[in-house]
């Protein structure tokens, strides 16, 4: 067993999972309704213009867990260890649900902001382009059936997936793009005080959900594979 | 096998290779000497093929390591392996192309200049009495035929190392008795096959092989042979 | 032997098998046409709009009768288990990459070629000599990345179950940049702009070497069994 797997195991004997299960949920909750009762409400956008704190956060998330999926691929077709793969298939899962997240937060905001649900922007469809090639990745392990085979190609999309993200954006922003860029001061979509300090509350309860989510989901991958390890050890004796 | 003092043209340690949630090979030393002939020999599903295959370096163990000609398989200058012969169930042709080109391709992976590799096509054709089919096109072989090309193929480049799954699989008499040729000196064979009176004959050493494991070595001139094969693979 | 005359041997031997079997060019003509009709009849552009719908028209349809040459391709090694006798030859991976890559490339630029007049002819386009030079060099680039990317893709999608709708799925999301980028190249040809210097040039350009440095980088890990 690695230092990491005795760690995941410390961590699941001392209890300590189920404290940061509460504490990532309550964040969320506690986010929340900092969003939707404390924040004033934009003047330009209306209330509608809240989704925001809850859509930037999950696409940052999405954003970091398919660079996560790209590091872990390529760590795996390096050294060829399981954990990289547990890692990887994670991460991506992790990925792919807070990409679903942005894909539905983003019309919800788009149809009163903009007056469609969606809109053909830079932003959108390359998340959305994000979302199918990620789906496809899951995809490519559930039918590859955990062969050795299977979680190379898997690893070998896992680093082509993410290298085509900054061509896909370019390609996108040069053919159309009416998305708002966020953060940078406009008029319209400028953020105040009390706005921004609620931006970053919901940008640390969101990420920490997920973070215990992607623990969560890799402990349950490393037992798993050290369950079959262990299977197989078996047999052999 | 363990006798023999010069560096082994091919060699396993402790191999061993899961599939599909199944161990293939456990932990499966193998040896093989300059000039060796050994036959593998065991039931269906011993994995025979799966540890011919990591010989070669088509498949890669998950613990324990292959050396070619000395190298790591995996860190193999790709040069070396122009002196192995390989042989599986299936022949690697191009099935529209005719017998002659199909070799002509392989020549060339094997960098052999045009005018040896006419002579060299000229003879085995002969040898393996396949001239009159030389310009059909691989479909229309019997499977008999195409183990006699697949046999070609495998001397075409004259490798020092042959690995060969079932060689005698769909040959008749008169191809049975050209197919030792591949047995004679100075090649190293590693070989399965399931005619054990037949293949005793050509190897120096067989190797019994069940369950991924090797349970068993004897000389092949053995009187005991068939004692030992019965008792080892019971 | 160096990569170079090894990648010509299995270029010379997939042509010849074409040569033989034409289980690409005719079926995948045939397939463009096909499809072409459908687009016609179920668009009925006006002429006006048929000369801004033909480059990503004809792209697409490149695109989609492609992946059969892509499986067709994999599949001639795969029938005899022709791809173990080049992984255990003294000839290196890359070869293998590049051949099929070429393969692939020649036999669907082809097509693309070909196609061209019946376009023109169905479409009722009107092209100078120097728009169709553009259209071809557009559309070699473009199926350079679409061969490259795509050869990797089948290989890696090759053992897995249900893996003709996989390798659609997986690989037309990633040709998205090279379709947005090549249509727009032709559209800026057919209205009299020549230039590779914008930033679909280099975009196009890019992809291109990028997949093609990726395939020869991780061929290895996809052919291991």
């Amino acid at each position: 067993m690695s230092m990491l797997d005795k760690m995941l195991e410390r961590y699941y004997a001392s209890r300590l999972n189920t404290l940061a299960v509460t504490a990532a949920c309550l964040g969320v909750l506690g986010g929340l309704i900092r969003i939707f009762w404390f924040t004033p409400i934009d003047s330009y956008q209306g209330v509608v213009q809240k989704i925001f704190y809850i859509h930037l956060p999950c696409a940052i998330g999405a954003f970091t867990a398919f660079f996560g999926v790209f590091v872990a691929s390529i760590a795996f077709l390096a050294v060829r260890k399981d954990v990289f793969d547990d890692l990887a298939s994670s991460l991506a899962e992790v990925g792919v649900a807070c990409c679903s997240l942005v894909l539905i937060t983003g019309p919800i905001w788009a149809k009163p902001a903009w007056g469609a649900y969606w809109t053909w922007d830079n932003r959108l469809t390359t998340t959305l382009i994000l979302w199918v090639l990620y789906v496809g990745y899951l995809l490519l392990r559930h039918l590859s059936l955990e062969s050795e085979q299977g979680k190379r190609a898997a690893a070998v999309l896992g680093i082509i997936a993410f290298l085509d993200v900054p061509i896909v954006r370019m390609s996108v922003k040069w053919w159309r793009s009416i998305h708002p860029s966020v953060l940078s001061g406009q008029k319209g979509t400028g953020l105040d005080r009390p706005m921004v300090e609620t931006l970053w509350i919901s940008l640390l309860t969101f990420l920490f959900f997920f973070a215990v989510l992607l623990v969560e989901r890799f402990a349950l991958a490393r037992a798993k594979t050290l369950l079959k390890k262990v299977r197989m050890q078996m047999e052999v004796c | 096998m363990a006798q023999d003092t010069s560096p082994p043209l091919l060699e396993a340690v402790g191999v061993s290779k899961v599939l599909s949630e199944r161990w293939v090979l456990r932990s499966v030393h193998l040896r093989l000497g300059q000039k060796e002939r050994v036959l593998l020999y065991g039931p269906n599903g011993a994995g025979k093929t799966t540890l011919l295959k990591l010989l070669c370096g088509i498949q890669r163990p998950n613990s324990g390591h292959v050396r070619l000609f000395g190298h790591p398989i995996d860190r193999a200058p790709r040069a070396c392996l122009r002196h192995l012969g390989l042989l599986l169930s299936r022949g690697f042709f191009a099935e529209e192309l005719t017998l002659e080109e199909n070799l002509r391709f392989f020549g060339k992976l094997y960098g052999m200049d045009k005018q040896s590799l006419d002579e060299r096509i000229e003879g085995l054709f002969s040898w393996a009495g396949l001239e009159h089919a030389r310009r059909s096109p691989v479909f229309t072989l019997s499977t008999g035929q195409r183990q006699r090309l697949a046999l070609v193929r495998v001397r075409l480049h004259s490798p020092r190392l042959l690995i060969l799954d079932e060689p005698f699989n769909g040959l008749d008499e008169e191809a049975l008795g050209f197919a030792r040729d591949l047995f004679v000196q100075p090649t190293t064979v590693l070989f399965t096959s399931h005619d054990l009176a037949f293949s005793k004959e050509l190897a120096t050493t067989v190797l019994l092989i069940k369950g991924g494991r090797i349970v068993a070595e004897s000389e092949a001139n053995n009187p005991a042979l068939m004692n030992v094969v019965m008792e080892a693979l019971a | 032997m160096s990569t170079l005359t090894a990648t010509l041997a299995l270029v010379q031997r997939d042509f010849m098998v074409e040569a033989r079997s034409k289980e690409i060019f005719i079926p995948l003509g045939l397939f463009c046409l096909v499809l072409l009709l459908l687009f016609v009849f179920s668009l009925s552009p006006l002429p006006d709009q048929s000369r801004q719908l033909f480059p990503a028209l004809y792209l697409t349809l490149l695109a989609l009768s492609g992946i059969l040459a892509l499986e067709k391709a994999i599949e001639r090694e795969r029938r005899d288990d022709g791809l173990y006798g080049i992984v255990v030859s003294p000839v290196g991976l890359s070869s293998l990459y590049l051949g099929k890559t070429f393969s692939t490339l020649a036999f669907l630029f082809v097509v693309g070629i070909v196609s061209i007049p019946v376009f023109i002819a169905f479409l009722g386009l009107s092209l100078s000599w120097l728009q169709l030079l553009w259209i071809v060099w557009v559309e070699m680039l473009f199926l350079f990345g679409f061969s490259a990317l795509g050869t990797i893709m089948t290989l890696l999608s090759w053992n897995v179950r249900a893996r003709h709708v996989l390798l659609a799925v997986l690989l037309y999301p990633l040709m998205i940049p090279p379709l947005l980028a090549s249509s727009s190249l032709m559209r800026q040809g057919l209205n009299g702009r020549f230039e590779m210097g914008s930033g679909w040039g280099s975009l196009l350009v890019g992809f291109d070497l990028l997949y093609f440095g990726m395939g020869l980088l991780l061929i290895e890990h996809v052919l291991e069994e």
